[in-house]
């Protein structure tokens, strides 16, 4: 190949010149364009999976029976990943990685590949240095797209005889058409992460780039980095794949070197002096790659339902303090555990529609709730566990509550306030099996079977999630407490809350989670209020609120920073007992008022 | 009958007993210390709360010499304001602004009020400052005070009176006294 040829080189190897002794066959082949690989097959068949401790990866030199110039060290583009098929060891850490998940129901799975960024950088060298000699860069098959492949191939049969022999076959072996692909999205898709790096990625990317413009101002641009001898780094903004396509990508082969700070030493010294300095940057290298990580992900299911939480000891959500669980259990466990159980999920989120506090039953039809099951190793549990048959083990479940109540009460026993609802009757009953036990914490609780009821579960997507979460705000909620007031009431002299509503308070923040929530003045609708006189301290009071009002502090008024409060309503200093959610109105349901009818959960 | 009864009074019996059972919310959520002769000035006494979530909660207490005097009639003779930088750090709308930080002695608000006449007929003006008493940063102070300065006459146990509100760490609390000691110390004053 002569200087000055206009003519296309017949091959690459032709037009890389001497350049091509760095590197493999099969990284020949790619720049080629040619996407066979029946000139470099496999020396090495598939390996049957080893117990050996040694999981590092040591990628084979280059196996190919006609690459004569392996010698010297690994290939300076793919660095012996265009070789991994024949690597066993890679093939025991899939295998590892495949046996130690053991996922069910597994159709397809999506791979996502991450390359050393030195071969890459690598790469958009070699590309840059084949258009300068007129070899049409295009055709080069992405050294991605080929590892992608071997990956691929390797680790559909590795997975295909993962479970061979294996007692658990039945459950875990992939069905027929399992693929490892570069699609693979759906409800239950797997993503596998492949990650490679390379010893020398750090510093080979220092050597050409510096990550700080402070260069910039040492070295001005105009000249003073032309010198000979001088060397004059690269600036560029960390290295990514993205940063090296945007620096690197449309610069013809003088911009990159003179961008890298390499001068070619002289443009008329013979082809041979040219390319030097291209040997240096793309040339074998003593390391091979390294397999960094293999991590599989499924993603989430997620199931609805609603539940009742029949006792005023349990949390909705587990408390921790500095990392120490401070509840021996809460509804999200009790309703979580069963269910991260029966699909082998990794761990579980619990989102509920809104939440009342530890000291509040929650009564009625019951509070939406998604829980979101991450990283399911199973899809679709064996038939004998059914959505219905988790639903009555939770239902069944002995809770861990509190001995003593909440801040609202000491003492619930007994108390059901008759007249909140029949259907609730059956499981108030079933709390009578008290059992006296110490939580692991030393904490005073007793097991309670029944506390928590589940209905209605059934599978959901995401999207129904976040409709869920957007509905809380606009729901209209139900309560039923006990009020105190240190001034005398007379049935006439209740009549003034039921006059009041509707009517909007102020809500700021409440004192007792001003620490942890931001302060804010946030106007609550009370649609409307039902008090009933009991005795000249003491009335039952009912309230449709606004979704998200806090209902303690409707009534003692949090030290004035609710206002009005039933208590600036009555003038008296008032406390609240008792607290119960009734009812939260849906979607559906309109604004309703008291003693309506339908309203079932009101009526004696 | 029973409405005009004071909360811990003979004729609270109903009210007694209830509360002996269950405490106001104060005390079931606070502890009441108080800061004797804030910043040195005697018998300027105030109340904090400590809110189980660390929150204080500052306010006069009973023995201050501005409420342990009657209100003046009409309360037109008191004017209470808020410092600039207190209100300054009030969180306004969704924008929160830097908090105020506060040392034992800074001045939160200041409240003024017109001594009865002497007998040459010249008033006296007498002022107050009311102090954070703790190392913290301010949360929030209560406006409600500016229009209705009365509300620190409020004795009753949930009163509303508070001045504000203040972030601290639970060392800031230490020179505080408790309310048994308060209770002793006020005692023994007033028997001297
Ligand atoms: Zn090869
Ligand atoms: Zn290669």
């Amino acid at each position: 190949m002569a200087e000055g040829d206009s003519s296309a080189p017949s091959s690459v190897v032709t037009a890389l010149g001497g350049l091509s002794e760095s590197f493999c066959n099969r990284c020949l082949m790619r720049l080629e364009g040619r996407r066979d690989t029946a000139a470099c097959r496999l020396i090495t068949p598939l390996q049957p999976p080893h117990h050996d401790d040694d999981e590092d990866l040591q990628l084979p030199l280059c196996v190919c029976p006609d690459d004569a110039t392996a010698s010297g060290g690994y290939c300076g583009l793919c660095f012996g990943l265009m070789h991994l098929d024949a690597s066993a060891a890679f093939q025991r850490a899939l295998l590892s990685a495949i046996r130690r998940e053991r996922y069910e129901d597994v159709h397809e799975a999506s791979l996502l590949l991450t390359l050393p960024p030195n071969a890459l950088f690598r790469q958009y060298v070699v590309k840059t240095f084949l258009e300068s000699r007129h070899w049409e860069a295009r055709r080069v098959v992405d050294l991605k797209e080929a590892v992608r492949w071997i990956v691929e191939t390797t680790a559909t049969s590795c997975w295909k005889g993962a479970f061979r022999n294996d007692a658990d076959e039945g459950s875990c072996m992939p069905r027929d058409g399992f693929t490892l692909s570069a699609g693979g999205e759906g409800e239950s898709a797997l993503r596998v992460s492949v990650t490679f790096g390379h010893s020398g990625a750090e510093d080979e990317l220092k050597d050409h780039f510096r990550s700080t413009a402070v260069g910039r101002k040492d070295r001005p641009s105009s000249g003073g980095g032309r010198g000979r001898g001088r060397k004059r780094k690269a600036v560029i903004k960390g290295v990514s794949l993205a940063t090296l396509q945007k620096e690197l990508g449309h610069r013809s082969a003088s911009e990159l070197l003179e961008f890298l700070g390499l001068q070619q030493e002289s443009t008329d010294g013979g082809p041979g002096r040219g390319v030097e300095v291209w040997r240096t940057l793309l040339a074998r290298v003593t390391d091979g790659a390294e397999l960094a990580a293999i991590d599989m992900e499924r993603d989430s299911i997620f199931i609805t339902g609603r539940y009742l939480k029949l006792t005023r000891r349990l949390s909705q959500t587990a408390w921790f303090v500095e990392g120490q669980k401070k509840t021996a259990s809460s509804v999200e466990e009790v309703i979580g555990l069963p269910l991260q159980e029966a699909f082998r999920a990794k761990t579980f989120k619990f989102h509920a529609s809104g939440r009342e506090d530890v000291d509040v039953r929650m009564l009625g039809n019951g509070r939406p709730f998604i829980v979101e099951l991450l990283n399911p190793r199973r899809t679709y549990p064996p038939a004998d566990i059914t959505l219905s048959s988790l639903e009555a083990a939770i239902n069944a479940h002995q809770v861990a509550v509190q001995r003593c109540g909440g801040s609202l009460q000491e003492d619930d026993d007994g108390d059901d306030n008759g007249d909140d609802t029949g259907e609730d009757k059956d499981a108030m009953a079933a709390s009578g099996d008290a059992t006296a036990d110490v939580t692991a914490d030393g904490g005073p609780s007793e097991v309670v079977s029944g506390l928590v009821q589940v209905r209605e579960m059934r599978r959901a997507d995401k999207r129904l999630m976040m409709h869920m979460q957007r509905a809380s705000e606009e729901k209209q909620k139900v309560y039923a407490c006990v009020v105190w007031t240190e001034k005398a009431i007379t049935p006439t002299s209740l009549q003034r809350l039921r006059d009041a509503a509707p009517l909007t308070v102020q809500q700021k923040t409440p004192l007792r989670v001003l620490h942890r929530r931001s302060a804010a003045v946030r106007p609550k609708a009370i649609h409307w209020m039902e008090a009933e006189y009991i005795n000249g301290h003491f009335f039952a009071l009912r309230v449709c609120t606004q979704a998200g009002t806090y209902v303690k502090e409707l009534v003692h008024g949090d030290l004035g920073r609710t206002h009005p409060s039933v208590r600036s309503l009555l003038d008296s200093p008032s406390d609240i007992l008792q607290l119960d959610v009734l009812r939260l109105v849906d979607d559906e349901g309109g604004e309703r008022q008291p003693g309506e009818g339908g309203e079932a959960a009101l009526e004696d | 009958m029973d409405g005009d009864a004071p909360p811990h009074g003979e004729k609270g019996r109903s009210s007694l007993g209830f509360r002996q059972l269950f405490p106001p919310f104060v005390q079931r959520y606070f502890t009441r210390l108080y800061c004797l002769d804030a910043a040195g000035c005697p018998g300027e006494d105030h109340y904090v709360l400590q809110h189980v979530n660390h929150l204080l909660v500052v306010g006069l207490a009973p023995s201050h010499p501005l409420v342990a005097a009657q209100p003046p009639p009409g309360g037109g003779q008191l004017r209470l304001r808020f410092t600039e930088e207190a209100l300054a750090s009030q969180v306004s709308g969704k924008r929160k602004r830097g908090s105020l930080s506060l040392k034992p002695e800074t001045t939160i608000c200041v409240c003024e009020v017109d001594s009865p006449s002497d007998a040459d007929g010249t008033r006296h003006v007498l002022s107050y400052d009311i102090r954070a008493c703790v190392n913290g940063d301010l949360v929030e102070v209560n406006e409600r005070l500016v229009d209705n300065p009365l509300l620190l006459w409020d004795e009753r146990q949930e009163g509303e009176g508070w001045v504000a509100i203040i972030k601290a760490s639970q060392r800031a609390t230490r020179h505080l006294v408790t309310s048994a000691e308060y209770q002793r110390r006020r005692a023994a004053d007033m028997n001297e």
